[in-house]
């Protein structure tokens, strides 16, 4: 009896650990009948034109740290030559079915993508990381807490409907540091066709788009206000809001004349004050210095 | 007395405003007297210390950024009017130049095996009469088969090597020149800008303008001074200790001095020495270790060739050296034959994206295998204002991140965004950061990349086959061509004649020096024969012809006729170069119309395929008849033309091209004319049988087709034109349209052209190019699977909608699917269309607004039959 609690205890101490480590699946259909909600994985890397890629690769997916930060995903490899050929491609897009592979940045890689196959983030491992597994590790937990994150959100989100679905879905895309749901904006119209929460406006902002359109307004004083109105949407992050300031200050700048130059002053500080070590941030003092007299 | 007090103290105030702001520029522009600064004699210790510090500041200066604003057009003919500047100081002759460049001792690790010592360098033309004497003797017959048997001996290899850099640096002194009275102009300039800022700053204005603009002067002024001081010359660089015992192994060895001469353009060797030295002095290793050797090599003969800034190429061979010694490149760049390693370690050494902060970011950001560099390009957003809302057509679009992301090219592209010329400069140098070969290309109105991908020079966001290289292996040539020549011509498989071709080039050569053309030119006869694709030899035979006034009608002839016998049938756009590089002028001079006619009808008479590419084909054409004089006549320029298109008529390449080219000049005609024209055209390719409508459409049926095989947009619609044309006004369309409901935008397809997935007996070529017009026409695929219709744009859109019009058997057309491709190769799904609702089918896209160069109908599943009658293409242009 003794020894049978004490098996069990034993076996229940370690099944923890050992659900918390990732499984490899050698084909995608074996991936598939093991998936959880943790997703999928791809780890790949430079098959021949690289010295460092293998076997950096290799020494991460063995690491303890990555180990614990990759969860209960399902990992494949693929492995990358210089230059594919047609059949190479054809192999590839049989093996991996459905899975995005369009390329990481760099190489090797960690690809993410949830249990139906979307595709979340990269972390891709530069030079100087090889030596850093934890530093790997702290980017991939990272990317796995906002996946569960969004996967929560949109869990909630199945089970609501009309405006609190919206905002649910709204709140999933807004996960930083992975990409937002597919179709979520078709998902939030139909659950809020009038966009009273918002969120489909939250989703479908494009400031870079609307900065283009800006360049060409008729009326620079509406656009002026509709930013400003902009301003206040509640889900916008900081760089959204410094990318509003950017928009009004060039406004300001192509039509205002000296009249704009307090409130050019107020946005270019406040797009400063928003986040000063980022690229818009720092851009602050390049403008102040050629368009404030 | 008084004066003299009053000067003093007004250099004292002056001194010490200036102090106030920068302590260290009392130093460098307040005489010596005044600073107390000791005059240091040149060649004392003391000289070389100060000269070892100025280098020292020199390196530290961080570099002055170039603005890029504008995408680069296609190089050849479209170079933007430049803005209007200040009028350039006049010419002056170039001031004594003081140069120190000490590099201490240099050990002697590569045995000298020549006759040429290292002192012997600085006076190049006793070099090249000692090497040519020795050259004479051992070459005395001039046959090819000597030359085999010389090249063969690396002691001879040498001697022909050591021949041609000496001769290279003869010839550059002119552009050396030029240089350095360019370099003193850019000085003063700088030098005045300088000035302008330190009096505002001293009237008290520290605005943040200000101080930005000085500090950029200032960089300026050190760089300029920098190069200043910098050799340009063997009798410079060679003139020190440490330079002659690095000249002494340089030209000692073989295939170290081979890489000067016979990797490509061997321009300002002296200036190369002089670079050398400087990376020499960084890595010492460079005598022991090829790969270190070759890094520096190839980057100081591209900067040297160019003229580019010396210290710019230590950091750029510093940043090649280090990232191959940490065994960061790509694998291939282990192997890359020298000429193309001069792509990557030269590339653009002016440019911003070439910057060392560029590269690294470039190399620590996107790693990838060589075949995905061609769509990095597409990780940056296309914008075309930044998020201030500024144009890139203007000086604003990246100017509020110059600060923190300027020396960063790679990074402010990537996080600001571009349209083409950044785009593709990213892409580029993306593959050349990581040691890929690339370079980026101009096309009309576009700027494009092309990266080595594997064996296959492969060209990335790339509108158009009318490609002009940025980058040159050949002076002066742009075209893409050239690239595949110079591939063949340094290529392992042809190294044998390739070096024998250089033995008879360099034969040649010698005797043109002692001014013996006939041996010359039969020499480089020889040299051309021997390897077609050696351009060297051809420009230099031409390069002789024209310097010997004597030089007969029968000798130009024999350049012409054997570049149309052994180059034409090669690369036909590489031997139409040597057209406009000055051979079409040089016969035009010493023969009579007629026989002028013949030797340019000889190309034609020889040309059988295209090349790599398109290529211009109108454009020598034209050239052609405008050396002729024909011109300003209209009958003339007809007869040529029809001429032309009879010799070409039978080659399905060409006579589509050749017919466009007579559409082109049907443009400047009247209409009597153009109907003589067209009776030419039709006689020429149905060699004279009369014929019905139906019969003409049928003649040009094949050509249609040939054009749509060759994806030759330009031609397909001359074709079209000229198919309207002979029809005449009073044809109707045989097809009953339906009024076409368009979508926002323009009519993107207009000018279009399509091709299919497959031919049959129900296909009619000659109305391709109707159903992209109102008036409709048709495309009939054979019975098979996925059957599809593309319809290649004039430019790059945004789609908003899409119209297909079927006028029969829409049974057959359920579940079509739209797919958009930027290169006609990788296609993306787009929508899937239902059944046709009547004759006609609407799709509006202006939600998804794809991005499309090319539009694909996909008939999925089958077998079966695909065929429509109108295909209409709406959106807004993307470039």
């Amino acid at each position: 009896m003794k020894n049978i609690f004490l098996t069990t205890a034993l076996l229940l101490l370690l099944t923890p650990l050992s659900a918390s480590a990732y499984t490899r699946a050698n084909s995608v259909a074996d991936a598939r009948s093991r998936v959880t909600d943790d997703g999928y994985v791809i780890c790949t890397y430079a098959e021949d034109w690289d010295k460092y890629s293998k076997s950096t690769a290799k020494q991460m997916m063995e690491h303890a740290a990555i180990k614990k930060a990759l969860g209960r995903v399902v990992l494949l490899t693929l492995g990358v030559p210089n230059v594919s050929s047609k059949k190479d491609n054809e192999t590839n897009k049989a093996r991996f079915e459905n899975f995005d592979l369009s390329f990481p940045n760099a190489y090797p890689a960690f690809i993410f993508y949830n249990k139906e196959g979307h595709r979340l983030a990269d972390v891709c491992i530069t030079y100087n990381e090889r030596k850093n597994p934890k530093a790997v590790a702290k980017r991939i937990s990272a990317v796995m807490e906002a996946a569960a994150t969004q996967r929560d959100l949109l869990k909630k989100a199945e089970n609501a409907s009309g405006v609190e679905k919206a905002r649910l879905l709204g709140q999933a895309a807004a996960v930083p540091g992975i990409s937002q749901p597919r179709d979520v904006a078709k998902k939030i119209k139909e659950a809020d066709p009038g966009d009273s929460s918002g969120m489909h406006k939250f989703v479908t902002l494009n400031l870079p788009e609307a900065a283009i359109i800006s360049a060409d307004t008729k009326d620079w004083q509406a656009t002026m206000a509709e930013m400003k109105a902009l301003m206040d949407h509640p889900m916008l992050t900081t760089e959204h809001k410094q990318q509003i300031c950017c928009i009004m200050i060039g406004l300001l700048r192509r039509h205002a004349g000296d009249q704009g130059q307090p409130q050019m002053k107020a946005l270019i500080d406040q797009l400063r004050s928003l986040d000063p070590d980022s690229i818009l941030g720092k851009s602050a003092d390049d403008a102040a210095r050629m368009w404030l007299k | 007395m008084k004066a003299f007090v009053m000067v003093i103290m007004l250099l004292v105030i002056t001194g010490g405003s200036i102090y106030l702001v920068k302590p260290e520029l009392i130093e460098e522009y307040l005489p010596d007297s005044i600073t107390g600064r000791k005059v240091v004699k040149k060649g004392s210790r003391k000289a070389k210390a100060k000269a070892a510090k100025s280098r020292k500041v020199a390196a530290e200066e961080p570099r002055k950024t170039v603005k890029e604003t504008t995408p680069e057009p296609e190089v050849v003919k479209e170079e933007p009017t430049p803005a209007a500047e200040e009028p350039a100081p006049a010419k002056q002759e170039p001031a004594p130049r003081v140069v120190t460049e000490d590099i201490g001792d240099v050990p002697m690790v590569i045995k000298n095996i020549g006759i040429i010592k290292g002192e012997e360098w600085a006076d190049c033309a006793k070099v090249r009469a000692k090497v040519g004497e020795a050259l004479a003797r051992e070459l005395d017959k001039g046959t090819t088969a000597e030359a085999k048997k010389f090249v063969r001996k690396p002691k001879n290899r040498l001697l022909l090597a050591q021949w041609v850099v000496a001769d290279a640096e003869l010839r550059s002194e002119e552009e050396v020149t030029s240089l350095e009275v360019e370099y003193n102009s850019q000085l003063d300039k700088a030098r005045r800008e300088f000035e302008t800022c330190k009096a505002q700053m001293e009237k008290g204005d520290s605005s943040a303008a200000v101080k930005w603009n000085f500090e950029k002067a200032r960089e300026s002024v050190a760089r300029y001074e920098g190069e200043s001081k910098c050799a340009h010359r063997f009798s410079e660089s060679a003139a020190d200790e440490g330079g002659r015992r690095l000249m002494e192994q340089i030209g000692g060895d073989p295939d170290w001095l081979e890489q000067f001469a016979f990797s490509g353009e061997c321009v300002r060797p002296g200036m190369a020495l002089s670079i050398i030295k400087k990376i020499y002095k960084q890595h010492p290793d460079m005598l022991k270790n090829r790969m270190v050797r070759d890094i520096a090599t190839a980057t100081a003969l591209e900067y040297a060739k160019s003229g580019w800034n010396q210290q710019d190429a230590v950091e750029r061979a510093n940043f090649y050296i280090n990232a191959w010694k940490d065994e960061r490149l790509n694998k291939v760049f282990d192997n890359l034959p020298m000429w193309q390693r001069r792509m990557v370690c030269g590339c653009k050494g002016d440019n911003p994206f070439g910057s060392i902060a560029s590269l690294t970011w470039a190399l620590d950001n996107f790693h990838l295998p060589a075949d995905r560099y061609s769509g990095s390009c597409w990780r940056c957003s296309y914008r075309l204002n930044n998020i201030y809302g500024d144009s890139i057509h203007g000086p604003l679009y990246y100017a509020p991140f110059e600060s923190n992301l300027g020396e960063n090219r790679q990074a402010m592209t990537y996080h600001i965004g571009g349209v083409c010329g950044s785009l593709s400069h990213f892409g580029c140098f993306a593959a050349l950061a990581n040691g890929v070969p690339a370079m980026t290309a101009g096309e009309p109105a576009h700027c494009s990349f092309i990266v080595l991908v594997g064996d296959t020079w492969t060209p990335a966001y790339s509108l158009s086959w009318q490609r002009g290289l940025h980058w040159q292996v050949f002076r002066r040539v742009h075209k893409y061509s050239s690239l595949h020549a110079a591939t063949e011509l340094y290529s392992d498989k042809q190294k044998k004649e390739t070096e024998v071709s250089d033995t008879l080039r360099v034969m040649a050569g010698v005797h043109a020096a002692n001014g013996d053309f006939v041996k010359a030119a039969d020499c480089y006869e020889k040299a051309a024969k021997e390897q077609p694709r050696n351009w060297m030899a051809w420009r230099e035979w031409r390069e002789s012809l024209e310097k010997n006034t004597a030089a007969t009608a029968k000798q130009w002839l024999k350049l012409n006729d054997t570049i149309c016998k052994e180059l034409v049938s090669l690369y036909p756009e590489i031997a139409a170069e040597h057209m406009h590089h000055g051979l079409a002028e040089g016969l035009s001079k010493v023969l009579n119309p007629e026989q002028l006619q013949k030797a340019y009808m000889t190309f034609w008479q020889n040309v059988k395929i295209m090349g790599p590419d398109r290529w211009r084909i109108e454009e020598l054409a034209d050239k052609q008849a405008a050396l002729l004089g024909f011109d300003k006549d209209s009958q003339k320029v007809c007869a040529y033309y029809a001429e032309v298109l009879g010799a070409t008529a039978g080659n399905s390449l060409y006579a589509p091209a050749v017919l466009n080219w007579g559409n082109m000049l049907g443009e400047k005609l009247d209409e009597a004319a153009n109907a003589e024209r067209m009776q030419l055209t039709i006689k020429a390719l149905s060699k004279g049988r009369r014929m019905s409508a139906e019969e003409r459409g049928k003649v040009l049926a094949p050509v249609i087709v040939s054009a749509e095989t060759n994806r030759d947009l330009s031609s397909f619609q001359s074709l079209a034109k000229m198919l309207k044309r002979a029809g005449g006004s009073k044809k109707e369309s045989p097809y009953k349209m339906p009024r076409i409901e368009g979508f926002p935008g323009k009519l993107a397809s207009a000018d279009g052209m399509i091709w299919t997935s497959s031919t049959c007996e129900w296909d009619k070529p000659h109305e391709h190019p109707g159903v992209l017009t109102p008036e409709g026409g048709s495309f009939h695929t054979e019975k098979e699977e996925d059957s599809y219709v593309v319809v290649q744009l004039p430019r790059q859109v945004h789609m908003t909608g899409i119209v297909l019009v079927s006028l029969q058997n829409q049974g057959r057309l359920a579940n079509l699917q739209i797919q958009v491709s930027e290169n006609g190769t990788d296609w993306s799904d787009v929508c899937q269309l239902g059944a046709f609702s009547g004759q006609m089918m609407r799709s509006d896209l202006d939600g998804k607004r794809p991005l499309a160069k090319y539009v694909r109908i996909l008939r999925p599943g089958g077998p079966e039959f695909f065929h429509l009658n109108g295909i209409y293409v709406y959106g807004n242009p993307a470039a």
